[in-house]
């Protein structure tokens, strides 16, 4: 039954007082998420249509009823508690008034964005043990037509009814038992949703898939690691790259005009060890450019040849057309997790590299490989930065990517590969007492150039969102939620939600007030102005 | 009727407890909750194989000697071979011990295969040699002058069992997590080794006062600190002129000037015997 002929009989059945409820419900006013609509998605601020809130990976809105002015007056609306304790990572979509998250071990819930209840929950059936590194996590739906879609920790595809929750096809894409798994939100675009694997620790062979909307058929799957006779092998020695990892594990972007699809690729495996895996290692730690159409590869570029710190370079692509070297460009920016230039610059640490040499390639400094004695290398395995989303505003023009400051020794441990045992070929350890840092940077996309800084007492796993408001939305490590002035960096605002935040803020509007959303613990904050209205009429 | 002397009852009933007591005590505290009974014990497999030994010592000095030290003789953490265990010094105590760690302590679980942790416990085993056992710190001084010690000298800032100050460290388990001569090295150099939730950290005001205090919590936008005298602070750091991180401790050293090399035997006698109760 839809919601709207549920109001219909709750009309007819219940009293005046109940007919208020459902005048209100009634602003539930349904309208299909088409591929025009998400091609369009920064023309509707109200609404958060995909993982990065458009297909560039801005993680931007052009929302602006919260501002610098009356930032000071953000109050929390409403609190909405997951059923799990864990890393709430989910970067919620919003939809017409309609909110669409994932929990901890793949609940689906949607909510009503007004008052934060549940208006269904999907609990996707997961087998007694799934394999991941990282917590069992997930990071968000993607939306497309009447469905939403869930990549699941036991390695399926669900579409769910975006009205009811009820599952309208359901794919294994891999065997879980293997150490594949999902935890990415999707990517929806055209007639189909993408999504790319986890396991970079277990010694999967990688891929990025694309499945009919519809149907759940699978159009396309590229394998991250080329296989024999293809270009790209022979940077794998041996048969290395049966089990050379190299996941996708993080939503990519699109841009429509090139029909391209941008992914990050994660880490060769093992991880720590790489004298079994000598060469390379294409795909791993590359961004690729892949035909929307058919998955085949356009082209490709490596952060990290043969890595061996876990420096997946996942994260979220950004895209920007500007002006570079006096020419219009498509330019694609990712902060990476080898954060080489950033380090020393920013946090004045000897790091692995000196630089980028001509050839795109980092120039790496001796001795900064682990072995079994341990080297002190910084960024640490986290690295510089990670799966935060980062923001690109236009109003500013500045990139804001939040930034970790973190050292630790690497330990080889050689290892045989083991189906569904974890592969690491080492360890990490911290320095005891050496107290991590980090900071939020406003960067010059152009020129890398940093135009403000603010520090944090602790690396964050949190991402950021600027808005048309001028401002930036971010978290840290401690529980606070923060705003800043998007152009001076300057702290406008803070909320203690007493909980660590792993997560990226978003924002909506609803009824022309604007929300800004934010999971803590395992709890999902909601804030808006504070109505003066409102509350003087809470008081009578 | 007879009449019964019940000062003389309950002084039997008294011994026969204790006997009880101490034929029961000891098993269930050398079988902590979760731990196997005897009939459960395990034999390692591993035990004493060379190539065993070796790959445990590579275990070993990359996971636990930050704690426990080269050796294992001890640091942050227990010293491992001086047979001195709250939990229990069978193979499957350790093995359970190293595979899952203790909750409430500092003692994580790793994330081992099965093979790894008799590995581990293999090498332990290979250095608890007689003449490494018996050359164990040997101390014997005097308990009760060590207590009465602590409470004059210690207890203001350390607490044992629940009695004592907050500032400093509890210590009601002391014992059985720091080996004599790191607890030694503590009281003489009080600075030499500080974990950071114990370093001194000093607020200064914007007017120039400063209080010098362990940190209660720290974060970007505020700082709550407990002083000497066990008084609560919190500040918003934008009103604070500047934050101050010293290394030291803010417990002073006690050389021989003050503590005797007698009175420091006494106090670790006494310091040797917190073993905590069972967690």
């Amino acid at each position: 039954m839809s919601l709207s002929a549920k109001q219909k009989t709750m009309r007819r059945n219940f009293s005046v007082s109940c007919l208020a409820l459902t005048i209100f419900l009634g602003d539930f006013v349904w309208a299909q998420v088409t591929f025009e609509r998400l091609l369009k998605a920064r023309q509707e601020p109200h609404n958060w249509l995909t993982y990065s809130g458009d297909y560039a990976g801005w993680h931007h809105s052009q929302l602006k009823e919260i501002n610098a002015g009356n930032v000071e007056h953000l109050a929390v609306q409403w609190v909405y508690q997951s059923s799990v304790q864990g890393k709430f990572e989910v970067s919620p979509l919003v939809v017409d008034g309609i909110m669409y998250i994932s929990e901890i071990n793949n609940r689906a819930v949607a909510l009503d964005a007004r008052t934060g209840r549940a208006l269904w929950k999907y609990q996707h059936e997961l087998p007694e043990k799934v394999l991941y590194c990282c917590g069992p996590v997930n990071r968000g739906l993607a939306a497309l037509g009447d469905k939403v879609f869930m990549a699941t920790l036991d390695a399926h595809v669900v579409a769910l009814d975006a009205k009811t929750g009820r599952v309208m096809w359901d794919v294994e894409a891999a065997d879980y038992r293997k150490g594949y798994a999902f935890t990415l939100a999707p990517l929806a675009i055209k007639d189909r949703v993408i999504v790319g694997v986890s396991g970079g620790e277990f010694g999967i062979r990688g891929f990025i898939d694309a499945y009919e909307a519809e149907t759940g058929k699978r159009i396309w799957r590229f394998y991250t690691i080329p296989g024999p006779g293809e270009p790209g092998n022979e940077t794998w020695s041996g048969d290395s790259w049966k089990r050379g990892s190299a996941p996708a594990w993080l939503t990519g972007a699109y841009d429509p005009e090139l029909n391209l699809i941008y992914w990050g690729i994660g880490n060769p495996g093992p991880d720590i060890y790489g004298d079994d895996r000598l060469g390379d290692n294409l795909y791993s730690n590359c961004v690729v450019a892949l035909d929307a159409d058919t998955g085949h590869l356009r082209w490709y570029f490596q952060f990290t040849p043969h890595d061996v710190h876990d420096w997946d370079a996942t994260l979220v692509p950004v895209l920007l057309d500007l002006y570079f070297g006096g020419h219009p460009r498509k330019l694609l920016v990712q902060a990476n997790r080898n954060g080489q230039f950033l380090l020393a610059k920013q946090f004045g640490h000897q790091t692995w590299a000196q630089g980028i040499g001509p050839n795109g390639r980092p120039v790496v400094l001796p001795g900064s490989d682990p072995s079994p004695e341990g080297t002190y290398v910084c960024p640490s395995i986290n690295g510089v930065t990670n799966w935060m989303s980062p923001s690109y505003s236009p109003q500013t023009g500045f990139f804001y990517v939040a930034v970790r400051d973190e050292c630790q020794v690497y330990f080889t441990t050689p290892q045989p590969y083991e189906e569904g045992r974890l592969f690491w070929g080492g360890t990490t350890k911290n320095i005891p007492d050496e107290k991590d840092r980090g900071a939020l940077l406003a960067l010059d996309p152009l020129t890398g150039e940093m135009k403000w800084e603010f520090k944090y007492y602790s690396a964050p796993w949190a991402g950021v969102l600027s808005t048309a408001g001028a401002l930036v939305f971010s978290a840290d490590m401690e529980g606070y939620l923060i705003a800043l002035d998007a152009k001076t960096g300057k702290s406008l605002w803070n909320f203690q939600t007493g909980n660590a935040v792993f997560a990226s803020p978003i924002t909506y509007a609803l009824s022309g007030k604007q929300y800004v959303v934010i999971p803590a613990g395992a709890a999902l904050f909601a804030f808006a102005l504070l109505d003066p209205v409102l509350s003087s009429r809470g008081h009578r | 009727m007879t009449k019964v002397n019940w000062a003389s009852r309950s002084k039997t009933l008294t011994v026969i407890l204790c006997f009880i007591l101490a034929c029961v005590l000891p098993a269930q505290l050398a079988q902590p909750e979760g731990a196997g009974q005897q009939s459960d014990e395990v034999k390692n497999p591993l035990a004493g194989n060379p190539e065993a030994i070796k790959q445990g010592k590579i275990f070993f000095n990359r996971d636990c000697s930050p704690c426990h030290g080269i050796e294992a003789r001890g640091g942050r953490g227990p010293d491992l071979i001086s047979g001195r265990s709250t939990y229990g010094e069978g193979d499957t105590t350790l093995f359970k011990i190293i595979s899952k760690g203790l909750p409430g302590t500092e003692m994580p679980g790793g994330s081992y295969k099965d093979d790894e942790v008799w590995m581990i416990i293999a090498f332990l085993r290979s250095l608890a040699t007689i003449e490494n056992v018996i050359s164990r710190d040997q101390i014997v001084g005097d308990h009760y002058a060590g207590e009465k010690l602590f409470v004059e000298m210690c207890s203001q800032c350390h607490q044992v069992n629940r009695r004592g100050g907050r500032l400093g460290p509890d210590l009601s388990r002391i014992g059985a997590a720091r080996s004599i001569s790191y607890l030694a090295e503590s009281i003489r150099q009080a600075g030499n080794d500080v974990p950071r939730k114990y370093q001194t950290v000093v607020a200064v005001t914007k007017k120039g006062n400063r209080f010098a205090g362990v940190r209660l919590n720290e974060d970007t936008f505020s700082l709550q600190l407990m002083d000497q005298q066990e008084n609560f602070h919190s500040w918003l750091k934008k009103d604070l002129k500047e934050v101050i991180y010293e290394k030291r401790s803010l417990m002073p050293d006690y050389d021989e000037q003050i503590l005797s090399q007698k009175a420091l035997q006494d106090l670790l006698t006494y310091l040797a015997s917190l073993r905590g109760k069972r967690l």
